[in-house]
């Protein structure tokens, strides 16, 4: 695990910078030094008055599985959810009839369009989406109707393989390379 | 790791797929791994393409878009039929839960708000009023300023976006 400061809640009190060992809070681009920070030391984290400093974690434990009863109702929730969003999002862009000036119909629909993407993320997040296993995002984007989806945008052989394989690797690899 | 698929098929669209993108750009860059962001975010945006090219201008009856209708029908289906399947197979799952009850209050809220557009139009909004969505739990807000705490996550004024 390593370090990351919240930049949104940084004060600059630079305490982090103090009792750092190994210099990786010390950076000229707001973010702490993966590649210095030694894995658990924290002392950063507790160190900060202003709670602007997490450990990332790159394994994470093991989490109650939903039921299979659970998942199936947060799919037919998200189905719903997802037409939701797919009417607000297409009609923001294609405000209804002849523009009225100060219309306040796109805002609406723009809100709508925000309010149904987070809802559809609480449900994806019970089903167990919500850390970067590499393993469970590579068995969702192979699953047989996600990948006969996923095929019809990438109908090059080869092509979808190529773009999932991109994604498990880096989410395996816990840290992003250049 | 257990291997078990999520979705028969039927209920999953492109759409849907992207919103599972998005899901997890944002987990991403929680993470702090922007490059793996990107590259969830251009897949989303690939699969909402889709979307866009069939997309055309929405007929008006009433003065209504004739989308309306579908989505009261979809909220109130939400509301009277899917959270309440969901509460139902919770038992122990106490995530599950709290999404329920989260969901089902804003979905609650959505139908209400889409009630009163249906009657007052853009009198919806008064003067210096806006509409403010919680990025904690999709609450939305009709106000000229959001609300100091979010009443369905408790999250702060800050974590609104204004319309």
């Amino acid at each position: 695990m390593f370090a990351a400061r919240n930049i949104k809640l940084c004060t600059k009190d630079c305490a982090c910078i103090m009792v750092c060992p190994s210099g990786a809070t010390d950076t000229e681009d707001g973010q702490i030094d993966a590649s210095k920070c030694i894995d658990g030391c924290r002392l950063c984290v507790d160190a900060c008055p202003s709670h602007a400093i997490y450990l990332v974690y790159l394994k994470s434990a093991h989490r109650q599985e939903p039921t299979a009863e659970v998942s199936e109702t947060l799919a037919a929730l998200l189905y719903r959810i997802t037409e939701i969003h797919r009417i607000a999002v297409s009609t923001a862009g294609n405000p209804p009839g002849t523009p009225r000036e100060n219309s306040i119909y796109p805002r609406f629909y723009k809100a709508l369009a925000h309010s149904s993407r987070i809802l559809a993320e609480d449900c994806f997040r019970e089903q167990g989406f919500l850390n970067l296993d590499s393993q469970r995002i590579g068995a969702f984007m192979n699953a047989p109707s996600v990948r006969r989806i996923l095929k019809e945008f990438y109908p090059e052989d080869g092509a979808l393989e190529t773009l999932i394989h991109s994604i498990t690797s880096a989410a395996e690899r816990g840290i992003d390379v250049e | 790791m257990e291997k078990r698929v999520l979705y028969t098929g039927e209920e999953l669209t492109s759409l849907g797929v992207a919103l599972w993108m998005d899901n997890y750009a944002m987990i991403a860059s929680k993470f702090q791994r922007p490059r793996l962001a990107q590259l969830f975010e251009g897949f989303s945006q690939e699969l909402r393409s889709g979307d866009k090219k069939t997309a055309g201008a929405i007929p008006v009856e009433d003065n209504q878009p004739t989308n309306f209708t579908d989505l009261e029908n979809l909220i109130r289906d939400c509301i009277d039929a899917r959270y309440p399947a969901l509460k139902g197979a919770a038992k122990d799952n106490r995530g599950a839960l709290r999404a329920f009850i989260w969901g089902s209050k804003v979905a609650t809220i959505l139908k209400g708000i889409l009630g009163r557009l249906k009657a007052q139009g853009d009198g919806i909004l008064k003067e210096g009023q806006a509409f403010f969505v919680c990025e904690g739990c999709g609450f939305m807000y009709i106000g000229e300023r959001a609300p100091e705490i979010c009443p369905v996550c408790k999250a702060p004024a800050s974590r609104f976006t204004q319309y």
